[in-house]
């Protein structure tokens, strides 16, 4: 099959996209891929064709007091048309961005949506209906729409919801796709290097450089090892500093100094990588490079966290919760694969293992059950079953108005209360924030109903509230049937 | 936001009107009974596919979290 997989988003996703790449490749599938220019360089050489597109290009003539929207689009349209004209069997968007829905959508017009007759396109992942509002075919997709993101509960690692998303399944050969090159800035005296990756792409996702600067001297003082730092050009202010520190020792420093390919090799070529989230992490998991990866609260460590055998994420609040001398101790045992001093995580065959219980099990429980066919977990507190209950009043009061609509669909009360519901039920999940994976569940099937006649759009409509009932009724009824056992009792 | 990004903004801002301008006269031109000609509806699309990629560079330069549309 030909293939096109796109990934619009950053140099950490495209990494993460590899493995489903090189999934792709050994099921045989003639893989394109398009990634945007200023992130092309990270474009894996295994793939068939790799395609960019450049939004400078694009957007430069009309970024001017005289805007030139010809002439952009002449640039837009030459990258559509030639990715048009190669007829592709499935488009697979994994950019999870509205641009990139609206991109595919303009690919796919006047194809066959999903069949199977000679000129028809499958589509996964995002893409737009003929009246532009967001189209969500998959239910791997819908899953990523609802619920991956901070503080959402999901612990799905984004590199598995790609590779679900595409429709294969991982195996080690996957990640381990990246293949060696001789490359001349791993000099010998950098190799087996300690990488420290100073920046982020959101300096909350990082520390700050005084206390880098207390990694790094501790560091030199207590291994052999290169110490090497890294980062892009807009980190090299922060690298200076943090390589001006005293001692005989000094750090190497890379900072700016390397392309992408070639901080791909530095990782490749490491004994461990130190950073928050970034993609020295995403690359560490590709090469199979231990990593220690200090997780802030502004990322979930579950979607992007390194998953390199041997590799540890310290999740802490803020850089404030662990000292310099903590991080050292634990990469210093990563080094030596000495158990673990904090309460890391650690990664064993490429899956976390918890040495302590993170927060939110609940709500990933309540996920499984949701998508994953497992067991619905017991009510964590009374707030939770309260919450349902007015899940299930608003959810009521809705089924009444699809009832009113689909006697009279101009019945424009009906229309209005439909309207009220949806953010009664916003009110209650952020009363109530256990209940947030229904509820984020139940907006995307609704999203889902794309745009048909009247009568049908009302139908759907009330099968999605229909099945909310359903599952609200699985707790609402024990709690019931509890209710009335206490007052028999009495 | 620095001076740069403010002057982004501005020209994105005016880019966006150009685009919006061009659409309504496609719109315009379009007769009551809403049949547009081959090359209208293929220059509507386009111009959509281009609104909606300023649309995205416009909010990437406001909130830097936004990944997807950032160009560096």
């Amino acid at each position: 099959m030909k293939i096109l997989v796109l990934q619009l988003a950053r140099l950490g996703d495209i990494y993460q996209t590899w493995p489903t790449l090189s999934a792709l490749k050994r099921a045989g599938h003639e893989v394109h891929f398009l990634t945007r220019a200023a992130y092309s360089a990270a474009a894996p050489s295994f793939v068939d064709r790799n395609w960019s597109m450049d939004t400078r290009a694009i957007l430069s003539p009309v970024v001017d007091e005289r805007p030139d929207v010809d002439a952009a689009l002449k640039a837009l349209s030459s990258l559509t048309s030639a990715l048009r004209a190669e007829k592709f069997e499935k488009i697979v968007n994994l950019s999870y961005s509205p641009f990139s829905a609206s991109l595919v959508c303009d690919l796919t017009h006047g194809r066959n949506l999903g069949s199977d007759v000679d000129g028809g396109v499958e589509v996964v992942g995002y893409t737009r209906h003929e009246d532009r509002t967001l189209s969500i075919p998959d239910d791997a997709s819908a899953y990523f729409y609802a619920q991956v993101g901070v503080g959402k509960g999901n612990r799905l690692h984004v590199t598995d919801l790609f590779a679900h998303a595409a429709g294969v399944e991982l195996v080690e050969e996957d990640w381990a796709c990246a293949k060696e090159a001789n490359c001349p800035v791993v000099s010998e005296a950098n190799r087996d290097g300690i990488l420290v990756h100073l920046g982020a792409s959101n300096l909350s996702k990082t520390l700050s450089w005084s206390k880098w600067l207390q990694v790094v001297t501790k560091l030199l003082a207590q291994t052999d090892a290169p110490v090497i730092l890294i980062g892009s050009q807009a980190e090299a202010d922060i690298a200076e500093k943090v390589a001006a520190v005293f001692g005989s020792r000094k750090p190497v420093n890379m900072v700016g100094r390397t392309t992408i390919p070639e901080l791909f090799e530095l990782v490749m070529s490491a004994q461990l990588v130190i950073g928050g989230d970034s993609a020295p992490m995403q690359m560490a998991s590709l090469t199979s490079t231990p990593a220690l990866n200090l997780s802030f609260p502004t990322v979930s460590m579950w979607e992007t966290a390194p998953r390199s055998s041997g590799s540890r994420i310290l999740v802490i609040e803020s850089e404030d919760s662990v000292t310099s001398d903590e991080i050292v101790k634990e990469a210093t045992a990563v080094l030596m694969k000495r158990p673990p001093h904090l309460p890391v995580v650690r990664v064993v065959e490429r899956a976390f293992v918890e040495t302590k219980p993170l927060p939110q099990e609940f709500e990933w429980s309540l996920l499984q059950a949701l998508y994953m066919n497992e067991a619905f977990p017991l009510e964590p507190n009374s707030t939770f079953s309260i919450g349902l209950q007015r899940l299930a009043e608003v959810n009521l009061l809705a089924i009444e108005q699809i009832a009113a609509l689909k006697k009279d669909s101009t019945n424009q009360t009906a229309g209005l209360i439909l309207e009220r519901v949806d953010d009664v039920m916003e009110h209650v999940m952020q009363l109530v924030p256990h209940i947030g994976p229904i509820v984020r569940w139940f907006r995307v099937e609704r999203l889902r109903i794309g745009p048909m006649a009247i009568e049908q759009v009302i139908a759907m409509t009330r099968q999605t509230h229909t099945r909310l009932d359903e599952i609200l009724n699985l707790y609402l009824q024990n709690t019931s049937e509890g209710e009335n056992e206490v007052l028999e009792q009495k | 936001m620095s001076s740069n990004q403010n002057d982004l903004q501005h020209f994105l801002k005016l880019a966006n009107a150009q685009v919006h301008h061009r659409m309504k006269r496609i719109d315009d031109a379009t007769p009551i009974n809403g049949f547009v000609t081959k090359a209208q509806g293929e220059e509507m699309r386009s111009l959509r596919l281009l609104e909606d990629l300023i649309k995205e560079q416009g909010q990437a330069n406001e909130d830097s979290r936004t990944s997807a549309g950032t160009t560096r």
